[in-house]
C-alpha cells in the first residue's frame, strides 16, 4: 500500500542525524519552557521561532513542534507538583493532580501523566496518518467558496465554543483580523493602515503580535502574584510506580480521552484545552465514585493529560492538510511554515510529501524522546521550578525583544512588540481571551482573499456560495453555532448561572493556548 | 440606578473604539464592487462588525455588579520602560548594554528585588544572552558598541 511507502519515507527523513539532534533540542527546550509557570506553549514556541529562521523547513519544523508538544508535557509538572498550569491546558490536570501531590503520589501522578501523554500522543499521530488522505482528497477539491467557509467556521468555533462570554471572544476574531488588514492590499497594493510608516507596508509581524499579546502582557499581569520560589515536594524515582490498582483505572481514561482530545483536537478552530474539560467531566459523570474527583483520583489526571496530547497531535490535521489552525498555538506553527515559504494546505502533501510524513513520523519520536526524557530527569524538572519569577521574567523579556529584533533587524518591531503588550495587559484585565485574535490575525488575509475570489466567480451573488453543497453546509452550520451561542447565552442568564464549562475553567488560569 | 458591570461596559466602549478606527479608516480606501471588492471593503465591514459586538457587550453589561479591574501600575510601567529602553540601546550601543540595562530596568518593576539579586541577575542575563545569541547562534549583532 501507498500509505506504507509514505510512512517509511516519513521516518527516514525524521531519522536523519540533523532531525533527530533538533527533535531532541525541540522537546528538550519544549519541556524547560513548558515546565517553568507563565510561559505556556505558545510564548515557548514564539520565543524558539527566530532561532529556527537558519534552518531548512522541515528540520525548522520538526523542532518547533517538538517545542509545541514538549511545553504542554512539561505544562503537567508544574500542575501536579504546584498547582499552577503552566500551560492552561494543564489547568485541568491541577484538580487531581495536585490532591495527588499532597496526599504524597506526586511520583505517580508524575509517571501516569507521562505514560497517558505517550498513549495519547500516539493515538493523535494515527488519527493525523488516517485521516490526512482523506481530507487532502476532499479538499484538492475546494474553491475559494470552500476555503472561506471553512475559515469562517474554523473562527467563529474558536471564538464561541469554549468562551464565557461569546461576543467578547467574537469581538477578538474580529480584532485579528482587522489587525491582519494591516499593510499592503494582496490585488491592489494599496497600503492600509500603515500611516506612513515603510515597517508596515509588509503588515504587522505576527511574533512581534504573539509575543507581546502572550509574553510581556503575561509578565506585567503575573509579577506580583509569583516573585517566590515555592516550597516543592522531592520526588525519586522509585515513588513514581504505580500501583496496579493505578494502572487498572488508567486504561480505560486514557483511550477515552486520547479519542475525546483527537476529536476536538482535528476540529478546525477548538483547541486543546476544551477536550482535556470535557475528558474529564465524562470520566467524572460515568465513574463509580465521582466524589473521589478532586480528590486525587488519578483518572483525573490520566484522563485529560492522553486528552490533551491527542488533541495537539491532531490539531496538525487541520493546519497541515486544509491551511487551517486549530489553536492559537497552531497559528504560529502556521506563521513559521509561510516564513519558510511553503503554504500549509492540500498541496503540501503531495507537493512536499516529504515534509509532510517528515513531521509525522517526527511526532512519534519526539512523543518517545518525552518518555525517555523525562522519567530520568524529572528532578531537573523539580529543581527548574525553583528558580524563582523573579529572576525569571527579566530574562524572558530580553529573550522577547532580542527575538524580535533580529526576526528583520529591526528596532520598530520591539516598539510593535510593546504597544501589543499594552494593548494584551488592558485586554486580560478586561476578561478577553487572547487566543482569537491570533488565530483572526493569521486567518484574516486568507479569508479576505478567499472571499474576494469566491465573489469573483459569483459575480457578486452571495446566494451562489450557499448553494454549493461543501461551503452551504459549513456556512449552515456556522449559523447554527450562532445561534446555539445566543440561545446559551440567555438560558444561563435567565438562570443567573454560567456553564458547567465556565465553572470547570475556573481553576485560575490565564494563559492561552 | 441599575447595577452595571463596569469591566464590560469599558470592554465594549473599547472594541467599539477599534472598531470604529478601522470603520473610518477605511473610508478612505476604494470600496468598491461586490464582484470587485475594493481595498477598503473587508476592513470597513470588520469595523462595523466589532462596533456592533462591543454594543453587545457593553449592553449585556447592563444587569449585573460588577468593579474595574486594578492596573498593575509599577510591573506595567517597569516593563514598558525596559522594553523601550532596549529598543533605543540595542542598535546604537550593541546586546550586552542593552540586556544589561533591560534587565536592570525591568527588575525594578517587582518590589521586592534588592540591589544586590538585582545585579547579579543583570549579569547572568547578559552572558547568557550573549552565549546564546551571539556565540552559538551568531546573529549579526553588535555585542558593545560606543556611540560617542
Amino acid at each position: 500500500m501507498d500509505i506504507w511507502s509514505n510512512i517509511l519515507t516519513g521516518f527516514g527523513v525524521a531519522l536523519s542525524f540533523e532531525n533527530l539532534v533538533y527533535c531532541f533540542f525541540g522537546v528538550f527546550l519544549g519541556t524547560f519552557f513548558g515546565v517553568l509557570p507563565g510561559i505556556g506553549s505558545l510564548a515557548a514556541v514564539t520565543m524558539l521561532l527566530p532561532i529556527t529562521y537558519y534552518l531548512e523547513p522541515t528540520t525548522a519544523l520538526v523542532m518547533l513542534a517538538g517545542v509545541y508538544y514538549g511545553a504542554e508535557y512539561g505544562g503537567s509538572t508544574a500542575s501536579i507538583l504546584l498547582n499552577l498550569p503552566g500551560t492552561p491546558s494543564n489547568a485541568v490536570t491541577c484538580l487531581d493532580g495536585y490532591p495527588m501531590t499532597q496526599q504524597g503520589r506526586a511520583g505517580v501522578a508524575l509517571f501516569s501523566t507521562t505514560v497517558a501523554s505517550f498513549i495519547g500522543g500516539t493515538c493523535g499521530i494515527l488519527a493525523l496518518y488516517a485521516l490526512s488522505p482523506i481530507i487532502v482528497q476532499w479538499a484538492l477539491a475546494f474553491g475559494p467558496a470552500e476555503y472561506f467557509a471553512v475559515m469562517i467556521f474554523g473562527l467563529v468555533a474558536a471564538a464561541t465554543v469554549t468562551q464565557d462570554a461569546p461576543a467578547k471572544g467574537l469581538a477578538m476574531v474580529v480584532l485579528g483580523m482587522a489587525l491582519g488588514t494591516v499593510g499592503s492590499d494582496i490585488d491592489s497594493g494599496v497600503a492600509r493602515f500603515t500611516f506612513g510608516y515603510f515597517e508596515l507596508r509588509d503588515g504587522l509581524s505576527f511574533i512581534a503580535l504573539a509575543m507581546g499579546l502572550f509574553g510581556l502582557s503575561e509578565i506585567i499581569l503575573s509579577i506580583r502574584e509569583k516573585v517566590n520560589a515555592p516550597f516543592i515536594q522531592k520526588v525519586t524515582l522509585r515513588s513514581m510506580i504505580p500501583s496496579r490498582d493505578d494502572v487498572r483505572r488508567s486504561v480505560g481514561p486514557v483511550f477515552r480521552g486520547a479519542g475525546i482530545g483527537g476529536f476536538f483536537g482535528a476540529l478546525p478552530g477548538t483547541g486543546p484545552s476544551i477536550g482535556t474539560f470535557i475528558s474529564y467531566a465524562i470520566e467524572k459523570r460515568i465513574a463509580r465514585d465521582p466524589s473521589r474527583f478532586g480528590k486525587g483520583a488519578i483518572e483525573g489526571v490520566t484522563a485529560p493529560e492522553s486528552a490533551n496530547n491527542a488533541a495537539v497531535q491532531a490539531a496538525f490535521i487541520p493546519t497541515l492538510t486544509l491551511g487551517i489552525p486549530g489553536s492559537a498555538t497552531m497559528a504560529v506553527m502556521m506563521g513559521a511554515l509561510l516564513i519558510h515559504g511553503i503554504t500549509p494546505g492540500p498541496q503540501l502533501m503531495t507537493q512536499n510529501p516529504d515534509i509532510f510524513w517528515g513531521l509525522a513520523a517526527s511526532f512519534w519520536i519526539g512523543n518517545l524522546l518525552l518518555i525517555v526524557l523525562n522519567i530520568p530527569m524529572i528532578g531537573l524538572w523539580v529543581r527548574m521550578l525553583k528558580i524563582p519569577y523573579g529572576v525569571l521574567y527579566p530574562a524572558v523579556i530580553c529573550f522577547i525583544c532580542i527575538g524580535v529584533y533580529t526576526v528583520r533587524t529591526s528596532a520598530f518591531d520591539v516598539f510593535v512588540v510593546l504597544g501589543f503588550g499594552l494593548l494584551g495587559y488592558a485586554l486580560r484585565l478586561m476578561r478577553f481571551e487572547l487566543a482569537p485574535i491570533l488565530i483572526g490575525f493569521i486567518l484574516g488575509p486568507m479569508v479576505e482573499e478567499n472571499f474576494k475570489r469566491a465573489m469573483l466567480i459569483f459575480r457578486g451573488d452571495f446566494t451562489r456560495m450557499l448553494e454549493r453543497p461543501i461551503s452551504g453546509t459549513l456556512l449552515g452550520m456556522t449559523a447554527l453555532l450562532l445561534v446555539w451561542t445566543v440561545w446559551t447565552v440567555i438560558r444561563n442568564r435567565r438562570r443567573g448561572v454560567s456553564g458547567g464549562l465556565a465553572a470547570l475553567k475556573g481553576t485560575g488560569n490565564r494563559n492561552a493556548d | 440606578m441599575r447595577e452595571v458591570d463596569r469591566t464590560d461596559l469599558v470592554s465594549g466602549a473599547l472594541i467599539i473604539a477599534i472598531g470604529m478606527f478601522f470603520f473610518i479608516g477605511a473610508q478612505e480606501y476604494r470600496m468598491g464592487t461586490m464582484s470587485r471588492m475594493g481595498p477598503g471593503f473587508v476592513p470597513y465591514w470588520l469595523g462595523a462588525i466589532a462596533m456592533f459586538l462591543g454594543g453587545v457587550i457593553a449592553l449585556t453589561a447592563i444587569g449585573r455588579p460588577g468593579a474595574l479591574p486594578a492596573v498593575a501600575f509599577r510591573p506595567l510601567l517597569a516593563v514598558t520602560a525596559a522594553v523601550v529602553a532596549f529598543a533605543l540601546i540595542l542598535p546604537r550601543m550593541g546586546l550586552v548594554t542593552a540586556t544589561f540595562i533591560a534587565t536592570v530596568v525591568s527588575m525594578i518593576g517587582n518590589d521586592e528585588a534588592r540591589p544586590k539579586t538585582i545585579a547579579i541577575t543583570a549579569v547572568v542575563i547578559t552572558a547568557v544572552c550573549w552565549t546564546i545569541f551571539i556565540g552559538l547562534l551568531g546573529l549579526p549583532i553588535r555585542t558593545l558598541r560606543w556611540p560617542f
